[in-house]
């Protein structure tokens, strides 16, 4: 095509063309969006699958069709104990759903794993995702009063316990030997007891119920609601699963539920509906415990519904999607009156 | 999280603190004279056979008897803390002790960070708790303990002065501290101090998520952490027998006759108003046991009888202003505080009051019914040569 008539036509469908370079370009804008957030995009897309969903799985090829965000954490600075310098930076976060339930993936790097808490000085590595009960947002420093949290934490150590066995004192100090516990099921020759072979009346913690107590773990993610600091507690329905597996310095881990529990204190998600997320990382061997751990702000998360269009559209995208009509339009109004 | 001022009157002065002050009905509290430890462990024993025989408790004493000053159940527990602490300063002033502290607690020498300051014990500082049993130390009586500072009077108490070569045994339980730095440390508040009535410090067993936060800024080191339940537990002050009107377990087995505990008035005033009870006589009216480490600011509640022996300046700083006053008090008896000292041992039972009369001394409890009464003196039977059939 001559130059001439290109520039003819370019004239005359300014915005059929622009629409075109909108398609174009419009998946660079958004994970350009991902990186540079803008004030109305959404942190996390919860994108729809038709399969089941990879609750087990941080390594399903089914990730693939997920939308990962890079979010960085910094330092819990409001209450004490703060720790200033949290070693962990980045979370990569990334999540699908199925229409009836939700996954979410957080990766992230740590050169060692930390999965003991069997001695005074061991830590654990953990992660938690952290949502609103109620529709506002409330205080990020884990809710607060009548507004409570969600709080879905995984653990590597109540991990390492389901993927072999609890860990135990001989687990810390292979060498170690008593010649006899109170209220231990045993006969000779004398083994060291298992903890759970031990009458539970001599084991405080596994006899007031403390589930960090329990040798019997069921999921390595706890259930719990806060309505503000010092105030997370188990829920009494546990209704989190999923899997952490550590490769070559990186954590991934899979959180998954229903989406809807039917439980008022839980949090719900709806397909087409935004939800709020914050994301906290703790790293073991840096003593990250409590409030010292890599937090983010709150985020925006969005469970995506089914669409016909090679992309979605919501109210965010809409706006993106102006911006670079407009941009385009104007870009390509420009050279045409240079030419004039 | 404010900071409040609260009052510490073995500091005579007011602090820093988290909470606001909440000083309980009545305090669980002891006098340990350590002029009379053997050291025999029964104390120790007792506990461990009681609370901390099971699975992951293998390192917990929540009683021990150290040998001071080289030993420490963790080790150096206390060499850590005083190190980060500084010299322990005291200005002349109205307090209890005559003295007002001019230092730092560990709640005012905090990092921006924490409420207080701490370190967190590695594991292997509590795998030997008698190390150093009965290793004394030289120091030449003229000078202090580190041999280059002359004391103002040479020894220490005791008739004869300070030992030249000398160790004593220092017998320690938490302190059911009245600003407990425990409880002031958990982040998810599951410590907590009862108020209504006896003032024990207890961890809540089914909150408490192992952040070991209490083990880290506790400066008597008694909150310790459980491997096999994997969260944190401490002396429980044996509140099931206190709250039968019974002393602790190693309290009533102690060989030495070397301890009383009881319940007894928080503040110094109002203990004065019941001189009758022998907690309040013995700490507040005759001040003849002196805290521990008062400088660290928890205001701890076991009292200690200083070891005549020793040389002022190291108990001074241990014990703090009031091992003067202690001392001579314990070196000039009278009978009725010969009669106090004479009931420790004689009954399990909490003693709430005394009366000395007649060479007598009686103990009552808590519905005024006499449990005790013993000989202050007794009388001395000399046995004749012809009994001496196993000479
Ligand atoms: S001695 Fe330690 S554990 Fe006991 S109450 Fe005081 S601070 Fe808490
Ligand atoms: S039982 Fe008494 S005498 Fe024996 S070590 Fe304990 S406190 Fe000392």
């Amino acid at each position: 095509m001559p130059i001439g008539k290109l520039k003819e036509l370019v004239k005359k469908q300014k915005l059929v063309i622009a629409f075109i370079i909108f398609i174009i370009f419009w998946p660079v804008v958004f994970i350009g969006s991902a990186v540079f957030p803008f004030p109305l995009q959404t942190d996390i897309v919860s994108k729809q699958v038709d399969q089941s969903l990879p609750i087990m799985d941080p390594d399903s090829s089914l990730w693939a069709q997920a939308l990962p965000n890079e979010i960085p954490l910094g330092a819990q600075t409001v209450t004490k104990p703060i720790l200033a310098t949290p070693s962990i930076h980045t979370v990569t976060v990334s999540s699908l759903h199925n229409d009836s339930w939700i996954v979410f993936r957080l990766e992230w790097e740590d050169s060692i794993k930390d999965v003991s808490t069997v001695g005074t000085e061991f830590y654990q590595d953990a992660a938690a995702l952290q949502f609103p009960v109620l529709d506002e947002t409330p205080f990020l420093g884990m809710g607060e009063e009548e507004q409570p949290v969600n709080i879905w934490q995984w653990r590597s150590d109540w991990q390492e316990d389901i993927n072999e066995a609890y860990k135990e004192v001989e687990d810390t100090y292979p060498n170690m030997w008593v010649d006899f516990y109170p209220f231990s099921i045993s006969e000779p020759p004398y083994i060291i007891p298992l903890l759970e072979t031990i009458d539970n009346v001599a084991v405080p913690g596994w006899a007031a119920e403390n589930p960090l107590s329990q040798p019997i773990k069921v999921t390595p993610i706890s259930d719990l609601i806060a309505e503000g600091f010092g105030t997370l507690t188990f829920k009494p329905d546990q209704k989190v699963i999923g899997r952490g597996v550590w490769e070559n310095g990186v954590w991934k881990v899979v959180y998954a539920r229903p989406l809807d529990t039917g439980d008022p204190s839980d949090t719900q998600f709806t397909v087409g509906e935004e939800n709020s997320i914050a994301i906290a990382v703790w790293d073991g061997d840096n003593r990250e415990v409590d409030g010292r751990k890599g937090v983010s702000a709150w985020l925006t998360m969005k469970v995506e519904g089914s669409s016909f269009l090679p992309f979605s559209i919501n109210i965010d995208d809409a706006f993106s999607s102006l911006a670079l009509v407009g941009t385009a339009a104007v870009l390509l109004s420009k050279p045409t009156r240079y030419i004039r | 999280m404010a900071i409040e001022k609260v009052r510490n009157w073995q500091l005579g002065r007011d602090m820093d603190y988290p909470y606001e002050e909440a000083r309980p009905k009545k305090q669980y509290a002891a006098v340990f004279n350590i002029n009379k430890c053997i050291a025999c462990q029964t104390c120790t024993m007792a506990c461990k056979s009681t609370w901390t025989y099971s699975k992951g408790q293998e390192h917990m004493w929540w009683n021990n008897v150290e040998t001071k000053p080289y030993g420490g159940y963790p080790q150096f527990w206390d060499h850590k803390l005083l190190e980060k602490l500084g010299p322990n300063k005291w200005s002349s002033g109205t307090g209890h002790y005559g003295s007002v502290y001019s230092g730092k607690t560990i709640f005012e020498a905090a990092p921006l960070t924490e409420v207080g300051t701490g370190y967190l014990p590695e594991d292997k500082e509590w795998q030997s708790p008698n190390i150093f049993e009965d290793t004394p130390t030289s120091t030449n009586p003229e000078k202090g303990p580190d041999n280059s500072v002359d004391l103002e009077t040479t020894g220490g108490g005791g008739r004869g002065g300070a030992h030249t070569t000398w160790f004593f045994y220092l017998q320690r339980i938490c302190n059911h501290c009245t600003h407990p730095a425990c409880l002031a440390a958990c982040p998810r508040k599951a410590i907590y101090k009862r108020q209504d009535s006896d003032g024990i410090v207890l961890i809540d067993q089914k909150r408490c998520r192992g952040y070991r936060k209490c083990v880290e800024l506790c400066p008597y080191k008694k909150p310790m952490y459980n491997l096999a339940t994997r969260i944190s537990e401490k002396c429980i002050g044996c509140y099931p027998r206190v709250e039968q009107g019974i002393e602790a377990r190693c309290m009533s087995a102690c060989v030495g006759k070397i301890r009383l505990q009881g319940l007894k008035e928080s503040l110094p005033e109002d203990a004065e108003q019941n001189p009758e009870n022998p907690l309040n006589y013995l700490i507040h009216v005759r001040k003849i046991a002196v805290p521990l480490y008062p400088q660290y600011g928890t205001e701890p509640n076991v009292y200690y009888i200083p070891p005549r022996w020793i040389h002022k300046k190291f108990l001074y700083q241990m014990f703090g202003p009031g091992i003067d006053e202690a001392l001579k008090v314990y070196e000039n008896m009278d009978e009725e505080l010969l009669g106090v000292l004479s009931l420790f041992r004689t009954t399990r039972k909490i003693i709430e009051r005394f009366s000395i009369n007649n060479n007598m001394a009686v103990g009552y409890d808590a519905k005024d019914h006499e449990i005790i009464r013993t000989p202050i003196d007794e009388p001395v039977i000399v046995r004749p040569p012809k009994y001496h059939n196993t000479s």
